[in-house]
């Protein structure tokens, strides 16, 4: 535990001015010792140092009846269970330690304690919902973990539902997250490695990935950028992210974060890193691809045809999102020769008096479209469908007969929203959103050939995007033809045979030996 | 991030919009029109359709005709221009048409500007008109009046001819090699505006041309024969009727209708050891007989009948083709062609132009019975 | 180095997209304008020429593995020679570059962008090509492999053309004459040019010598079967009279294509050549990047990109009417049929006799 060198500052966290210590008024013997031998009031004291005016450090002294002397229970009464206290430490003591001294009992497996002689860790211990418990024997002390039960339900995540397959979802507590992956890869290879990162939050940051499949590699690469990280405080997994990720400037999310057991415990099997926060429902997978932002529970739970064309669907939406009011931007503004004959007079009709030029109708109510969306989100949801009713009709009707916008546009507007939010994954959503934006400028300024140069450029970007190392356009640049089948289409199950070769996992087979039953004529 | 700088220049390129032509502030042509004055001018007529209020899809369009005269034909499309207020666009051009005279005169002179302009909608149809191409641009037919311009009106009624085989299939494009083509030539539809009250336009036939120029026509019922040989496999309703006795008492049982499902062609141009030239099409067609109302086709015998009394009629149909385009000298099969093909050397001796009239063209039509509708 | 190479078949695809650019357009039209109708066995030669041009440039690379022509030079020609060598091929590739952005402009200011000024048509490829560059070549082929499937909309739409075709227009064969079909060969030897930039990317590329000569040869074989299709398509869809008045056949034959949803093929068209043109563009602003990075002693060749960018995008804003730009791509195509179709070979001969490679420079 080499983050806890500067133990001083923990006493930020908590919150209290109180000048006096309420837990000192028990023991002012403590105070007045002697240098050379450490009592254990010393020791108490000196715990107690960095936590100088916080109330809600209790230190509980008691007198043991067998041999007189007194033990100290240390703990941070917000964050512990008392009852666990009675339960663990109060009851056996006072039961057994008529009969053996403390040690003896630990060893026993009476009590169910933790010996340290490391006193720096003391704090930290503290801070994690411990008690700690201090005897005459200076040179060592023992703790337990009395953690208040606060988690709420695991209930299925709001931004991320699905038709069929597993309702759970991560909540804030890391070790129920965890339970909730290892519930599903019951392997001893699947490794969990602890980091606490801000030097005063401490935020504690579980790495886990399955030791036989995940590429050595990158997992390095990830301890090593998560273990470089000093910062005062991580407080959102945001701030991780952005911490260890590749490109911070590029509008592509490199990780996939997520909120389901289910998609991060298939990740790790195709040999995936996924970062497991305390207090955030929030993991994130690595590395990424881009197509991995485009898979779905929901493909793997039906059909695969109908996995297939859903998925295929998804990956035409990005290029609708992004191209589509670009397309037409350029179309009627520069190229309407591209528009047949039968379509153009339609057009041309509904265009006649809107006054502004394609360009400014776009951005116009791709903007509206971003501020209903925005206003629904923090509204609660029952005002939130009112935004919905106003935005989508009322705008859009009455923005039409105003004659500020044409029919058309208000139709291509609509499915580029619609197609932008198809895409499984907020944050790859979000970019495909913003995306469209320079589309349509360049789409205004040079029609089809400056839509031809934004492509271009985008597409080299996600070519030389790297996520901790591994290609971010994997299976099609650099192209891999077998991994294809689970990026674009979703292959039966009994066909995926290997890992995807962009994470250059140890054990890249799958064995799939299903269907190997005889058919029955 | 030093890369990003480098996308900052494009960015500063995308500042303005210099071809930017809004499609809300052009007019666009839909029918073009060329004739010529009698002092060698040429007229230009367009017709620019506006579009009135739309509402649930359903556009009425009134057409705004204008035209204008001057020496060349951009000339006079930059005069037309002048006359209204916003762009004038030809880029969705439906249908260009020639008044007869014009079309005698010469067409690649009027049609260099469509073929020079990269805008230009090169897969517009052609056609020439008897009398006037203004007179049939201008006209306010019957069909216009409810839905489609008068683009779009031609435009239909040349694509339901193709369909039929009364014309064979061409636009701005397709012809142009023809015209370059000294071994070759081609037909245009030939548009004949009829009625007094309910106007309508016929497509009556097809406009031959040798060169460059237009040297006569053949009308409507042989044009399908006409069509038939050029190898156009087949149309949607390659269809003609065809009187095959004269023996029925009433008129109407004289004649069978067919249905082409199928043509091939074997078209042979043959050099003698004399030099003389022999050029021979024969087409063997796949049939349905769409229409006959005798009703006797159960037996091999009757159909057999048919085949022959069909095959016979239409050979004379074919050589009548021929021979009215020898006289014209329009080689639209591309005799010429084969020649330059096949028989280089002989070829460049020749005086084509010459030679063609005198040439022993034949032709001959099997017809093979395939089908006969749901009745026999 | 190592984790930047790229594959055999990456090469495959890197070859095949820096031939095909410009050329594809104004092929047919140079063609005819010597051979007639038979531009397409002049074609053929050209195919042949190439193959063993591709096979010297592989020898030679092979002889001095993972090095490009820019440090071979100085190697088998000395020091001083091989330094003067350098600036000449650097230059020969920055005029290819320039070429090519001056015909992009031109034909792209002719079909599509009529009144946006040269300078940004220019300028926006250049400054791409420059973003392009400061990666590695394994990021270009992969980005290559990304966008060859465009090649089959190209192709497919030509496709198209299959509906009104003459095909007696090709014959008879042998109407031209030996000599303008020989003659009208260095004309498809320039179309073709871009199998050159192997001297530079070989050194990129990990893999079996025979693999890698496979893939420059295989792809410009591919290049030039689709060549020829191209210009066999041209060829019976005009008259042959009509060829000569049209530069660009393959656009205009585009242009009269309809279909139900799109009219104006040749847009599209345009819109994906684009990409083609952008690729060979970027191959040869990548070469004359490292020509310039061995030239100035640099550590990367990123830091010269926008320089060399700029420089080409300058001198290729200079030229601004078609018979200028025909006159320059009259002298790049005399000094590339020399520099890349030719001196390969030369150079090849003269490491053999001189016996130098690899370790033989390690001797003396």
């Amino acid at each position: 535990m080499t983050f806890f060198k500067k133990p001083k500052k923990l006493k930020q966290i908590i919150a209290s001015v109180q000048k006096e210590d309420k837990t000192e008024t028990y023991n002012e013997v403590g105070e007045s010792q002697i240098e050379q031998k450490q009592t254990i009031e010393d020791i108490v004291a000196q715990i107690k140092e960095p936590f100088a005016s916080t109330e809600d450090l209790i230190t509980q002294w008691i007198e043991l009846p067998s041999d007189d002397s007194r033990v100290a229970l240390l703990y941070i009464e917000s964050i512990i269970d008392r009852k666990l206290i009675q339960d663990q430490i109060l009851n056996p003591l006072f039961e057994l330690s008529n009969e053996i001294g403390m040690d003896s009992l630990r060893k026993m497996g009476k009590l169910d304690l933790t010996k340290h002689t490391d006193m720096t860790m003391a704090q930290s211990l503290l801070l994690q919902s411990h008690t700690l418990v201090f005897t005459e024997d200076t040179a060592c002390f023992y703790s337990v973990s009395t953690p208040v039960d606060t988690k709420r339900d695991i209930t299925e995540p709001d931004n991320e539902t699905i038709l069929r397959g597993a309702h759970d979802g991560f909540i804030e507590n890391l070790s129920i997250n965890l339970a909730l992956i290892r519930k599903r890869l019951k392997t001893p290879k699947l490794k969990v490695k602890y980091y606490r990162v801000g030097k005063e939050t401490h935020t504690t940051i579980a790495v886990v990935y399955v030791d036989n499949i995940a590429n050595p590699d990158y997992v390095n690469e990830v301890e090593n950028r998560i273990k470089s990280i000093e910062a005062d405080g991580i407080y959102a997994p945001g701030n991780l992210e952005e911490s260890i990720e590749d490109r911070p400037f590029s509008f592509f999310p490199q990780m996939v974060s997520t909120e389901r057991p289910d998609r991060v415990a298939a990740n790790l099997m195709e040999g995936r890193i996924a970062l497991v926060y305390d207090t955030s429902p929030t993991a994130h997978i690595m590395p990424v691809n881009f197509f991995t932002f485009y898979q779905s529970v929901d493909d793997y739970n039906n059909r695969w045809i109908i996995g297939s064309f859903f998925r295929l669907i998804r990956l035409f939406s990005f290029f609708i999102a992004i191209g589509l009011p670009a397309v037409y931007i350029a179309t009627v503004s520069f190229h309407f020769e591209v528009i047949p004959f039968g379509l153009i007079l339609l057009i041309k009709s509904s265009l006649e008096d809107i006054p502004y030029p394609p360009l400014f109708e776009a951005m116009l109510m791709e903007l509206t479209i971003e501020l209903i969306r925005e206003a629904s989100i923090r509204l609660p949801t029952r005002i939130g469908s009112t935004i919905a009713i106003v935005g989508g009709l009322v705008i859009g009707d009455a923005v039409v007969k105003a004659g500020l916008v044409s029919n058309l546009m208000i139709i291509i507007v609509a499915v580029t929203a619609i197609a932008a939010y198809i895409v499984p994954s907020n944050e790859m959503s979000a970019a495909v959103r913003i995306l469209r934006f320079p589309f349509m400028i360049a789409a205004a300024t040079m029609g089809f050939v400056g839509i031809v140069f934004g492509f271009m450029i985008l597409l080299f970007h996600l070519c030389r995007l790297y996520t901790f190392g591994a290609p971010y356009f994997a299976p099609i640049a650099p192209l891999s033809l077998k991994d294809l089948k689970d990026s674009i289409i979703r292959a039966p199950f009994w066909v995926m045979n290997r890992r995807p070769q962009d994470l250059d996992a140890q054990k890249r087979s799958l064995d799939n030996q299903v269907r190997k039953w005889e058919k029955k004529s | 991030m030093k890369k990003v700088t480098y996308l900052l220049p494009i960015l500063f390129l995308l500042t303005g919009c210099w071809d930017q032509t809004m499609l809300n502030q052009t007019k666009l042509i839909t029918a073009g029109g060329f004739d010529y004055t009698k002092d060698d001018k040429v007229i230009g007529t367009a017709a620019v359709p506006q579009a009135v209020a739309v509402e649930a899809g359903q556009s009425k369009v009134a057409d705004l005709i204008f035209s204008s005269t001057g020496f060349t034909a951009r000339q006079t499309r930059l005069r037309l221009d002048r006359k209204v207020t916003e762009r004038l666009e030809a880029s969705k051009n439906q249908v260009v048409v020639f008044g007869e005279k014009a079309a005698k005169k010469d067409i690649y002179h009027l049609l260099d500007v469509f073929y020079r302009d990269p805008k230009s909608a090169l897969n517009a149809k052609l056609a020439v008109s008897k009398g006037r191409a203004a007179d049939v641009i201008s006209t306010k037919f019957e069909e216009t009046k409810t839905s489609t311009g008068v683009g779009e009106y031609l435009r239909d009624s040349i694509i339901s001819a193709e369909e039929s085989a009364t014309v064979p299939k061409e636009n701005i494009q397709t012809i142009c090699p023809l015209m370059f083509d000294p071994g070759q030539d081609f037909a245009l539809p030939y548009l004949e505006p009829m009625g007094d009250k309910i106007k309508t336009v016929k497509v009556g036939g097809v406009a031959l041309f040798n060169g460059h120029k237009m040297v006569g026509t053949i009308k409507e019922p042989l044009s399908v024969v006409y069509t038939m040989m050029t190898g156009e496999s087949s149309t949607v309703f390659m269809s003609t009727t065809k009187k095959i006795s004269n023996k029925k008492n009433q008129n109407v049982l004289n004649y069978a209708t067919i249905k082409v499902q199928k043509n091939k062609r074997h078209f042979s141009v043959k050099v003698s050891p004399t030099g003389e030239i022999s050029a021979q099409i024969k087409l063997k067609t796949k049939v349905v007989v769409t229409e006959y109302p005798p009703d006797k086709l159960s037996s091999p015998t009757e159909i057999e009948k048919l085949e022959k009394a069909l095959s016979k009629r239409l050979s004379k149909d074919a050589q009548e083709v021929i021979n009215r385009l020898q006289k014209m000298n329009s080689d639209p099969y591309g005799v010429g062609r084969k020649m330059i093909a096949f028989h280089y050397p002989t070829w460049k001796k020749l005086d084509w132009a010459k030679e063609y009239p005198k040439t022993k063209f034949t032709a001959s039509i099997d017809v093979n019975i395939v089908d006969s509708g749901i009745i026999e | 180095m190592n984790s930047h190479n790229i594959t055999h078949r990456q090469l495959f695809f890197l070859i095949v997209q820096t031939q095909i650019g410009v050329g594809v357009l104004s092929l047919p039209y140079s063609l005819f304008s010597k051979a007639k109708v038979d531009g397409w066995i002049s074609l053929i030669l050209a195919g042949i020429l190439i193959q063993f041009s591709c096979l010297a440039i592989w020898k030679l690379c092979a002889r001095f593995p993972q090095k490009t022509i820019f440090e071979i030079l100085p190697k088998i020609m000395g020091k001083n020679l091989g330094m003067v060598f350098n600036i000449i091929y650097t230059l020969h590739f920055a005029a290819i570059s320039i070429l090519l952005l001056a015909m992009y402009n031109n034909i792209v200011g002719k079909w599509i962008l009529f009144e946006t000024p040269h300078w940004v048509i220019i300028f926006i490829m250049a400054f791409s090509g420059s973003y392009f560059i400061t990666s590695t070549p394994r990021e270009l082929a992969r980005f290559y492999t990304l966008v060859t499937p465009l090649l089959l909309v190209l192709l497919g739409l030509i496709l198209y053309a299959y509906t009104d075709v003459h095909f007696l227009y090709l014959l008879p064969v042998g109407q031209a004459g030996l000599s303008n079909i020989l003659k009208s060969s260095s004309d498809a030897v320039v179309a073709l040019l871009g199998f050159d930039v192997a001297l530079v990317f070989l050194a990129y590329t990990s893999g079996s010598a025979n693999k890698m000569l496979k893939a420059i040869s295989f792809g410009s074989l591919c290049v030039t079967l689709v060549y020829l299709f191209i210009v066999v398509t041209t060829f019976i869809y005009f008259n042959p009279l009509e060829i000569i008045i049209i530069p660009e056949p393959v656009l205009y034959m585009l242009k009269a294509f309809s279909f139900s949803i799109i009219e104006r093929t040749d847009l599209i068209f345009l819109s994906v050549w684009i990409i083609s043109v952008a690729t060979s563009f970027i191959s040869y602003l990548f070469v004359v990047a490292k020509g310039v990075q061995t030239l100035f002693k640099l550590q990367n060749h990123q830091s010269a990109a926008p320089f060399i960018a700029l420089f080409c995008g300058l001198i290729a804003i200079i030229p601004n009417e078609k018979l200028e730009i025909a006159a320059w791509n009259k002298y790049v195509s005399l000094t590339s049929l020399f520099f890349s179709g030719i001196s390969p070979i030369l150079f090849l001969l003269i490491a053999v006799i001189r016996k130098k490679n690899e370790k033989g420079t390690a001797s003396s």
